[in-house]
């Protein structure tokens, strides 16, 4: 009887050891099988590895650099081509006249989390942070590490965003007529409808809340449309 | 069982699986297709019609999906590369369905008419129709997957920063970077992507179409705005070639409305950079049309009852962009021997393998063209259809001479247009030319002239005279040239981006003991980082730059004074651009004498 109750306990162990080893091993699994999600670090948003920028004229000649001198961008933007590099790299680079400079990382790595809906945006703003979306039940917030690290400081707690695509708001925006649509608007909204309308241009689209407010801080009046149906917000 | 019932159960196995093959051979498109559906109809479509279509896939997405399409033609298991190719592709944008299905529906239409359409046939023969429904795999799957997801646009790349997606049809390298219509926050909508082909589906299509040998045309459908979009999307300006760009576009503007009376338009009030369309007309010259499907109100989530009206309205316009890539009928020769054929000549890495700027076709009454006079110019279009073609607009310009000639480009001059009926044979189209009084640019008494005919059933597909039948071109020089003397070759970089550019005489014109001097000229600029990267030393000339490239052709010392010579001198600009860098050019002709001592 007494060795079947050791056998018992033995077996009971066992399982224990594999639930234990199981959630060990896949902790991201077991928060997201829960209904939580992942905490994001700041810190851990930055790579360890250098990053480099040189001048460039245009994507043709950011393409030309990955063809024929084998080394990938990680951004361009503006005239910038930005990758991660080390002297071998940057050798190669220098007889075609670039001049490799090193940069930051919050220079172009940021990262979008989510957070709880704070009472209002200021503990956000302080940061630096840019507030990407607002939804009911969280915000949608993007920083670099050092803003992402002052967020946390001040106490917000940073998660992934999670599986659901973010809906981006429909928007309304009225120009003076002549105004030139693209130079107005840039290139942030999915312009979806341009009209004239009583001697203005009325361009409706698709818009998170970063760039809505952009343009409303350009003193353009940008309203905001009842969503597609089937919209869940 | 006895011998007669067995044989009436086969016969009734036999009814029902041919009833199951009717039911198999029409496709439904009351409902929107799901994923699996659409891409289980496109193979069944493949396989219930293997003698004309077959599956292909240009590439893997970003998740690995892979980008699949269906080939038709005859004998569609060869790549010929004598036929002409026409592409069709869907659903860049995850979420417009309808373009999937418009694809679909073509694939259907096309090899269910096959056998029964002799006209239609007879131009699918001449090509290789590559029909691709969805272009984004990754978003088309996620858009499907969920209510939640249904307005998903992007691909589904993880951009690593808790965001996914890039959106496509702003990820191609011409004019890649623009804030016109596209983003550079990683969350937006119009994300262009961290670069220019950073994504899968961009660089798939891109190395497909350049690997076709004959490429005509490029026809990449979304939805919902009820337009017919071509070249420039990045740009408010015209494109070059816009008079053959604009009348392709009106046409399939008329197709549709004639069908259930929706007129589209042709413009959408805004800008997008990094486009489909502006790449495979920047860097090809292909003909590049995004044809905005219907929604009726519906947005980006229309309801099914949309799709059959849909299909039906754009099918003609499609129908006849296949006439037009496959079938020729109304044209005007490139050479003397020239057949018709497309194109009538290509490049062989140091000249071109006719001389397609020496149109019989295209005349005046006095040659050479009398400086300042009036001249009686003609042209003469046949027509290979066995009867009267109405409404055919002939063109004629004149332009400097250069050997990065189109036609039409933005600095030709009208010479004239006529609207003419042309009767099936050979027509001669009348126009009066005005020869300018004083020399072209490069200060010689040079012109060419340039012929385009355009029908509803016939039209040009690009600006290049040596890729479509319906254009013409020819050299007229006003005063011969000495030998010994220096001619002066013109070039103009027509594209929007940097190119080398290349001049050489064709050997096969220079007769016996003739010599020629193609002095290189040593540019005082330092070459572009471009032009080093590429290896390419010192022909390059920026956007809109012009350059005069001095020849010098000595004839023999033995040769009696008076001999002459016809001597082709061929050119094509090399657009400084990654990947596959297609040649565009032209050439001329120079009649050159020998004079005392020359």
């Amino acid at each position: 009887m007494a060795e079947r109750w050791h056998q018992r306990i033995a077996r009971a162990h066992l399982l224990v050891i594999i639930v234990v080893g199981f959630l060990a091993a896949f902790p991201a699994a077991a928060l997201l099988h829960s209904g939580k999600q992942l905490p994001v670090n700041a810190a851990g948003v930055l790579q360890s590895r250098k990053l480099f920028r040189i001048e460039v004229e245009d994507a043709d000649e950011a393409g030309l650099i990955q063809q024929e001198l084998k080394i990938k961008p990680e951004v361009v933007r503006g005239r910038y081509f930005y990758y991660f590099g080390d002297e071998d790299i940057n050798r190669r680079l220098i007889p075609y006249g670039y001049a490799p400079l090193a940069v930051q990382q919050d220079e172009i790595v940021t990262r979008l989390v989510r957070i709880a809906p704070p009472k209002d945006d200021s503990g956000v703003r302080r940061s630096g942070a840019q507030i990407v979306l607002r939804e009911r039940e969280s915000w949608y917030v993007r920083g670099t590490a050092r803003q992402l690290e002052a967020l946390t400081l001040a106490g917000f707690k940073l998660a992934e965003p999670g599986s659901k695509p973010m809906v981006p708001r429909r928007v309304q925006i009225q120009l003076r007529r002549g105004d030139d649509v693209n130079r107005q608007i840039g290139g942030r909204v999915e312009i979806t409808e341009v009209r004239q309308d009583r001697g203005r241009i009325v361009v409706v689209g698709e818009a998170f809340d970063d760039a809505i407010t952009e343009l409303r801080a350009r003193s353009l009046k940008v309203d905001i449309l009842p969503d597609y149906p089937g919209v869940v917000r | 069982m006895n011998k007669f019932c067995k044989i009436a159960i086969l016969l009734g196995l036999w009814s029902i699986s041919a009833s199951l093959f009717e039911v198999r051979a029409s496709i439904d498109f009351t409902e929107f297709h799901t994923p699996v559906q659409m891409d289980n109809e496109l193979t069944n479509l493949a396989a219930t019609h293997s003698s004309i279509a077959q599956i292909f896939t240009i590439g893997n997405s970003v998740e690995g999906r892979p980008i699949r399409g269906i080939k038709i033609t005859n004998n569609v298991a060869i790549d010929d590369p004598a036929k002409g190719d026409l592409v069709f592709i869907g659903t860049q944008h995850a979420r417009e369905w309808m373009a999937a299905e418009m694809e679909l529906f073509l694939a259907e239409y096309l090899v269910t008419h096959y056998a029964t359409d002799l006209n239609l046939q007879a131009c699918m023969n001449n090509l290789q129709i590559w029909i691709i429904p969805v272009a984004n795999p990754d978003g088309y799957v996620f858009s499907a997957a969920s209510p939640a997801n249904r307005l998903w646009r992007k691909n589904r790349r993880n951009n690593m920063d808790g965001t996914f997606g890039v959106d496509i049809n702003r990820n191609f390298s011409y004019q890649w970077g623009l804030d016109s219509g596209s983003s550079p926050v990683s969350s937006d909508e119009t994300y262009r992507g961290p670069f220019a082909f950073s994504e899968p589906e961009a660089v798939h299509l891109r190395d497909f179409v350049q690997s076709r040998h004959n490429p005509k045309a490029i026809v990449s459908y979304h939805s919902p705005a009820e337009v017919v979009l071509r070249p420039w999307r990045y740009v408010n300006t015209l494109a070059p070639g816009e008079p053959t760009l604009q009348y392709v576009v009106q046409d399939m503007i008329n197709r549709i409305a004639a069908v259930h009376g929706r007129t589209y338009g042709t413009s959408l009030g805004y800008n997008s950079s990094g486009s489909t369309l502006d790449y495979f007309w920047g860097e090809m010259r292909l003909m590049a049309l995004t044809p905005e499907l219907r929604s009726n109100a519906g947005g980006f989530d229309p309801p099914p009852s949309e799709i059959i009206p849909n299909n039906e309205e754009n099918l003609p316009a499609a129908l006849a962009l296949i006439k037009d890539a496959g079938c020729r009928t109304l044209w005007i020769k490139d050479y003397g021997g020239d057949t018709g054929v497309e194109p009538s000549a290509v490049w062989l890495g140091d000249h071109w393998s006719h001389a397609f700027w020496t149109s019989p076709d295209v005349w005046t009454d006095v040659d050479p063209p009398p400086a300042g006079g009036t001249v009686p110019l003609h042209v003469r279009v046949h027509n290979d259809k066995p009867v009267t073609q109405h409404s055919c607009i002939v063109r004629a310009y004149y332009t400097d001479p250069r050997v990065s000639l189109e036609f039409p480009n933005p600095g030709a001059v009208l010479i004239g247009e006529q609207t003419v009926d042309l009767p099936s044979g050979d027509t001669t189209v009348d126009f009066s030319w005005h020869v300018p009084s004083g020399t072209n640019i490069w200060g010689e008494h040079h012109w060419c002239v340039g012929a385009l005919v355009y029908h509803p059933d016939d039209k040009p597909l690009t600006n290049q005279i040596q890729r479509t039948s319906n254009i013409g071109g020819r050299n007229f020089q006003t005063v011969e040239v000495e030998a010994g003397g220096n001619l002066f070759v013109g070039i103009t970089n027509l594209l929007d981006v940097p190119a080398e550019f290349i001049v050489k005489v064709d050997p096969k014109s220079l007769p016996p003991g003739w010599r020629v001097e193609i002095p290189e000229v040593q540019k005082a600029r330092k070459p572009s980082r471009k032009a080093l990267l590429l290896h390419v030393q010192n022909n390059v000339l920026s956007p809109g730059e012009s350059f005069a490239q001095p020849i010098r052709i000595v004839a023999p010392k033995n040769m009696r004074r008076g001999s002459a010579a016809d001597i082709n001198i061929s050119g094509v600009l090399l657009p400084l651009v990654p990947g596959k860098r297609v040649p565009m050019g032209n050439g001329y002709t120079f009649r050159v004498t020998k004079r005392k001592g020359s």
